[in-house]
């Protein structure tokens, strides 16, 4: 969460170093609302000692659709959202293509922007209780959001913050349009503020972990209500997180992220069922299951950040499955096993192998 | 250390053993600060050997003359050397800050730690004394003693002393309530300890911190309000050099030679900010 | 919230109680006292029935609890004694000193809040850009210059070199008219608002850059809403409400401040005021003027508390 707090100045951001999108391909496929194409954020490049946070990253987002991501902190998942929002810290570098409904976003200027934010593409973070300003009533926050958008007078404002808030499944709307955060329960917040993300018609819902401060009960409530919005509106979500039971819940693809990059796509329930890269593995075994109750839960090695990325396998120094290749170049291959769909593919030498024996490490 | 956090179950480990925090490291102007403080207490201290001239001396055919070799800084309107004077007039700044931060300690010691220890009743009583005394713009009382006590430096400073005492006290009574039922309290306690002995013996070295940088801060305040005073013609007497005294006479003259003021100014506005910074290195160095 | 109201107001009345007492025992510290130096004053040789009869008639025989309990009295009727030195009464001496002192405050306390309060956003707005950093550099710097010594260079530079200003007096509203007024004042005005500037630049600053660290600023920004609405009306409220603090600790340091500046400008208010009565022996008045302003930071440090809590949701839910 730590480029979270860099984000400020809008206006005097460093320039999204705009490079042409990677292919002539140009136009999306007619149904992807929000597409990401090789997208690559360098943090702090104005200094000279540029830390790549996320490389060749593509993602597409469908109207229906939830998309997945996993990885754990630090993979890079959360710059992602806001790369797409243009919410990086000033002296950020992002390239690649952000394309929202076939408009280009990166290199946009702050003003161009911002008619994209909150309108079209929203987003709703950790936090609920933080997300939302303690010294105003929500009344209040809902209404300056919606004045960002729409020129009208007091009575619709009202009308339509009314609605926001139903279409949340909040039913004492009044008591908290006239709230202040802190008096309302952390459940209750998520809803104001996805109700607030919503509010002026977006149709693309970045949710960056959006139940992990919640507890259980609250958390299922959560998930049900977002896919109810997917299902009625045709919202287009990305469901950031790094906890796959959540993901499994709502996602109908999945991509998993490994120190910046894409180590693993697909539908959820194939990606799940067979991972076929030995992160995914990792991260699904060390999911504590009824099954495996009492004994020790497998743990990744930690990795070392220190090591530089070279052209290999990021992934290699903690990987039980490594091989001489892994440490020259690395390869993002489709997985065979589910080679109907093309969009299957892990970054690994041997993913074949590792589709032939699922349940391999078990 | 692998740590396994229960909802992913991925390690948590990251980054390679986060660094404890060290202190942080103290930046340039501290140092700077202490330099020149060093410089002002050695003027203090070695002021007669320092000096070119006597800073009492009358020398008539020299009134008001420019920078010479003979005088560094030049001569005031009595002739008198300024460079010496402002090199005494450390001494008038310093002594006030020790006899008001000396009246500080004194008061604020048995003040804080009686309303730390002593019971609800005790620190009530205590706290709104200081309330009241901290409600006085610090200069406005200090002319309010001086007017009855009479002009002087002791008494000034005395005077602010006093009405810093219950900012300090405050500090030392903040450390002390957690440390009323700390553990190591109750155990001194129980082995029969007196509490004075306690106070002095576990809860000072713990309070001491805080203490230390407030009292700098209220060092570069005294300054000012010693120069203040000497200023408004309430402070030292007369002949006495005094940096606020002196400016208060340079004033006097700004027409024929503006720039005189400039010195004292400058000397006054160095003390303060370096007696300040250092008390924010001592802040960062203790973390 | 009506508890926390009740519990701030006996405080408070604790607290001017005290400052009333602090005030009255400054006369107790005094080992001759003003009788002997009235009586010493007027006559060479002082017998000591002249001495009783003088402190039976300005009721200095009795206990210090019966005499504070009769001054306090007085002070509650509005009546603080006479002056010694000019026999007028005390209230109308102040009357007349605290008008200019008041402008000078409130002036000063309206360019800082201007003046400060636009530093304090600007820096912290441009806080990675050279531009921010050189105003919060600037506001270090006008922390750390003594107010009387800038108040000399300013009356001396722009009064008596340049005469863009006057350097010394104060013109009235009631015989010279508010223009005359006001620009006899500017010069003050600005050199007394310096430091408070200052330190509300500072201040603010620093919690202005907290917060625009804050998730919920993000929010805003997430949501599309414009620079100005986001600094303005998101940020500056939750920024503010540590700021408001800052009040009572302001109108103390102007205070502190104006009877510097008004020494140097030769304004004659209370500053100028409590100095004479200093060398006067005048007692009444100094303690009136020494009371005045250490009731007046009581009244509103109690009335920023007051103000937090209804600004600020966190304190009304946990005061």
């Amino acid at each position: 969460m730590g480029f979270g707090s860099a984000v400020r100045g809008s206006r005097s951001r460093a320039p999204h170093a705009a490079a042409a999108p990677d292919s002539g391909s140009g136009a999306a496929p007619g149904d992807e609302l929000l597409a990401v194409r090789g997208l690559e954020i360098e943090f702090g490049a104005d200094r000279g000692s540029g830390h790549q946070a996320v490389r060749g990253i593509d993602i597409a987002l469908r109207p229906g659709r939830v998309v997945g991501v996993a990885g754990e902190s630090g993979s890079g998942k959360s710059s992602l959202a806001l790369a797409v929002m243009g919410l990086l810290p000033p002296g950020t570098v992002v390239r690649g293509s952000i394309r929202y409904d076939g408009d280009e976003l990166v290199g946009l200027a702050e003003k161009q922007l911002r008619r994209y934010r909150g309108s079209k593409i929203a987003m709703v973070s950790q936090e609920s209780t933080a997300a939302l300003n303690p010294t105003l009533r929500i009344g209040q926050q809902m209404r300056l959001v919606l004045r960002a958008h729409f020129s009208a007078d007091r009575g619709q404002l009202a009308q339509r913050m009314v609605q926001a808030l139903r279409d949340v499944q909040l039913h004492d709307v009044d008591r908290v349009l006239h709230s202040y955060p802190s008096e309302l329960s952390g459940g209750m917040c998520q809803r104001v503020v996805i109700a607030m993300a919503l509010a002026c018609g977006s149709q693309v819902l970045l949710a960056d972990e959006p139940t992990t401060a919640l507890d259980v009960t609250v958390q299922g409530e959560i998930i049900r209500l977002l896919r109810g919005l997917v299902a009625q509106r045709g919202l287009a979500l990305l469901m950031i997180s790094h906890d796959l039971a959540v993901l499994n819940e709502i996602c109908d693809d999945l991509v998993v992220m490994y120190r910046g990059e894409v180590v693993e796509r697909g539908p959820i329930t194939e990606v799940l069922r067979a991972p076929a890269h030995p992160y995914t593995r990792g991260l699904l075994n060390s999911v504590p299951r009824m099954s495996n109750r009492g004994t020790d839960l497998p743990t990744l090695p930690m990795f070392d950040s220190a090591e530089a990325p070279g052209t290999g396998c990021r992934f290699a120094g903690r990987c039980a499955w490594r091989v001489d290749a892994c440490a020259e170049r690395q390869v993002l291959l489709p997985v065979p096993a589910g080679a109907v769909d093309p969009a299957r593919a892990a970054r690994c030498h041997r993913v074949d192998e590792l589709t032939e024996q699922p349940e391999g490490l078990r | 250390m692998a740590v396994v956090t229960q909802a992913s179950g991925i390690t948590a480990g990251v980054r390679p053993g986060r660094q404890r925090r060290a202190r942080r490291r103290i930046g340039l102007a501290p140092k700077i600060g202490f330099v020149i403080l060093l410089i002002l207490l050695i003027a203090t201290m070695a002021a007669p050997l320092l000096s070119p001239d006597n800073p009492l001396t009358l020398d008539l055919n020299s009134r008001l003359a420019g920078p010479s070799a003979a005088h560094l800084l030049g001569t005031d309107l009595n002739g008198r050397d300024v460079l010496s004077r402002l090199i005494y007039g450390t001494r008038s700044s310093f002594e006030g800050i020790a006899i008001a931060l000396g009246v500080t300690i004194v008061l604020a010691i048995p003040w804080g730690l009686a309303a730390g220890f002593g019971g609800r009743v005790a620190d009530e009583i205590l706290m709104r004394v200081g309330d009241g005394l901290l409600s006085f713009p610090p200069l406005v009382l200090a002319i309010g003693v001086v007017g009855v006590w009479g002009p002087s430096l002791t008494h000034s400073m005395v005077a602010v002393g006093i009405i810093f005492a219950p900012s300090v006290a405050r500090l030392l009574r903040g450390a002390v309530l957690p440390l009323r039922r700390a553990e190591f309290v109750l155990v001194a306690r129980s082995l029969g300890v007196g509490r004075l002995r306690v106070a002095f013996g576990h809860v000072f070295p713990n309070a001491m911190g805080p203490v230390l940088v407030q009292l700098f801060s209220l060092g570069s305040i005294a300054l000012l309000l010693e120069a203040a005073l000497g200023f408004l013609g309430l402070g030292v007497s007369a002949p006495t050099p005094s940096w606020g005294t002196d400016l208060a006479s340079a004033y006097t003259y700004f027409s024929t030679l503006p720039w005189a003021t400039v010195f004292p100014g400058v000397i006054i506005t160095l003390g303060a900010w370096s007696i300040s910074i250092v008390g924010d290195g001592v802040r960062d160095w203790l973390g | 919230m009506i508890r926390l109201v009740g519990r701030r107001l006996v405080t408070s009345v604790i607290t001017i109680l005290t400052t009333s007492i602090v005030v009255f025992a400054l006369r107790f510290v005094l080992p001759g006292g003003p009788v002997e130096d009235i009586l010493g004053q007027s006559s060479g040789v002082v017998t000591q029935v002249q001495v009783d009869a003088l402190k039976q008639r300005l009721g200095l025989d009795r206990s210090p609890v019966e005499q504070y309990w009769i001054w306090a009295k007085g002070v509650l009727h509005g009546d603080l004694g006479q002056s010694y030195y000019s026999s007028e009464p005390v209230t109308r001496i102040l009357g007349q000193a605290l008008v200019p002192s008041i402008e000078l405050i409130i002036g000063a306390l309206l360019v800082c809040v201007v003046i400060g309060g636009g530093l304090g956003m600007f820096a912290a707005i441009k806080r990675d850009k050279r531009s921010g950093r050189i105003v919060l550099a600037l506001t270090g710097l006008g922390l750390s210059i003594p107010d009387f010594w800038f108040a000399t260079i300013a009356a001396g530079v722009f009064g008596l070199s340049l005469g863009i200003f006057p350097a010394v007096g104060y013109n009235t509203i009631s015989a010279d008219g508010w223009a005359s007024n006001i620009y006899s004042i500017i010069l003050p005005v600005f050199v007394l608002s310096m430091v408070t500037a200052s330190f509300l630049a500072r201040h603010l600053y620093n919690s202005l850059v907290e917060t625009l660290d804050r998730p919920y600023v993000r929010t805003a920004w997430a949501t599309g809403l414009a620079p100005r609405t986001v600094y303005l009306r998101w940020a500056l409220r939750a920024a503010v409400a540590p700021v408001l603090t800052f009040i009572p600790l302001a109108v103390a340091a102007l205070i502190s401040g104006t009877v510097l500046v008004e020494n140097v400008f030769n304004i004659p208010g209370a500053g100028t005021q409590i100095v004479q009565s200093v060398l006067h022996q005048d007692y009444n008045v100094l303690q009136a003027v020494v009371l005045g302003s250490g009731v007046i930071v009581a009244v509103l440090n109690l009335g920023t508390d007051l103000i937090t809590a209804t600004i600020d949701p966190r304190v009304r839910a946990h005061g």
